[in-house]
């Protein structure tokens, strides 16, 4: 192949994947990674694979011990709820609205048994993260972080 | 072969006439019409002849328009000019061109496919609703990290 077919082959390629950001602002599926974290005060232990989200909680957070219970992924397009299992017969379910920007609107329900105990909309940055927390469960409190991207 | 200048060469007259002689030819030629009554009547004949051409061509081309030629001529080189879009791809596909565009194109594609994710300023997630069962509820934005929290405790 001659430099120039080789110089033209590359230009080709990169008017084709120049676009690939607004392109992916339209594409309907958000990845989704929700973790679950039970923070206490049992140990001074802090999970290795949290260590990011910890040390974005510890500057709010006096809890000494943080530990992944665990870690889901989903990939969900625009109006398909994806839906977590979370400890203490409690469950999630994301639904991705719209994305708008760099923002991806996402409807969060938390579910203890069959009743509905949280229903909120929100707008997350694309490659950010939301952490709910709050519900007691073996002598610690319970985090769960939503990540997103798309 | 060179040809004899002391015998009659009427071709030899027509440049002589011309000015497109040497300086050799010129003295020898000169010398020959001197004594050559032939040669003299030929140079005449084409002195007359040429001075008749010369007068006719310069009162016809006083007359001529040549604007309009002008015109004609310029119009055909606009059409053998290579059309605007010809122009371009013809600069597109040039190595003048190509080489620079390539070298900015490889760089796109190594930024953006080695970039991290930019990081905008303000609060991971903006919370637009919020409903629940729920005794109490805070909503934490960390200090650096602007990483959103939100904090309920469930009823009992």
């Amino acid at each position: 192949m001659g430099i120039k077919k080789t110089l033209l082959l590359l230009l080709t390629a990169t008017l084709l994947t120049a676009p690939v950001g607004q392109v992916r602002a339209g594409e309907p599926a958000v990845k989704i990674v929700v973790k679950t974290v039970l923070a206490s005060q049992d140990s001074t232990s802090v999970d290795p694979r949290i260590s990011a989200l910890t040390r974005k909680l510890q500057s709010v957070f006096r809890y000494s011990s943080y530990r992944l219970i665990s870690e889901e992924n989903m990939h969900l397009r625009i109006g398909e709820t994806g839906t977590v299992s979370l400890p203490g017969d409690r469950r999630l379910k994301i639904t991705p609205v719209r994305i708008t920007g760099n923002r991806a609107e996402l409807q969060l329900l938390i579910f203890k048994k069959e009743r509905q105990i949280i229903k909120t909309r929100i707008q997350i940055l694309n490659h950010g993260s939301i952490t709910v927390g709050g519900p007691e469960h073996k002598g610690g409190f319970l985090l769960f972080d939503i990540f997103n991207s798309f | 072969m060179k040809k004899a200048h002391h015998h009659c060469d009427e071709e030899l007259i027509g440049r002589y006439l011309d000015g497109e002689v040497s300086r050799k030819e010129h003295d020898q030629l000169s010398r020959h019409l001197e004594g050559c009554p032939t040669c003299q009547k030929i140079l005449q004949d084409n002195q007359a002849i040429s001075t008749v051409f010369r007068d006719n061509l310069e009162r016809e081309a006083s007359q001529a328009d040549f604007s309009v030629l002008e015109t004609k001529v310029l119009d055909q080189i606009r059409q053998k000019e290579n059309p605007w879009w010809e122009r371009i791809a013809k600069l597109f596909f040039s190595n003048k061109l190509l080489i620079p565009a390539t070298a900015l194109a490889a760089l796109i594609l190594f930024f953006a496919i080695t970039r991290e994710p930019t990081t905008i300023s303000g609060p991971s997630a903006i919370i637009e609703a919020f409903s629940g069962e729920v005794s109490s509820v805070m909503i934490i934005e960390t200090p650096k990290s602007h990483q959103t929290i939100i904090w309920y405790k469930e009823t009992s």
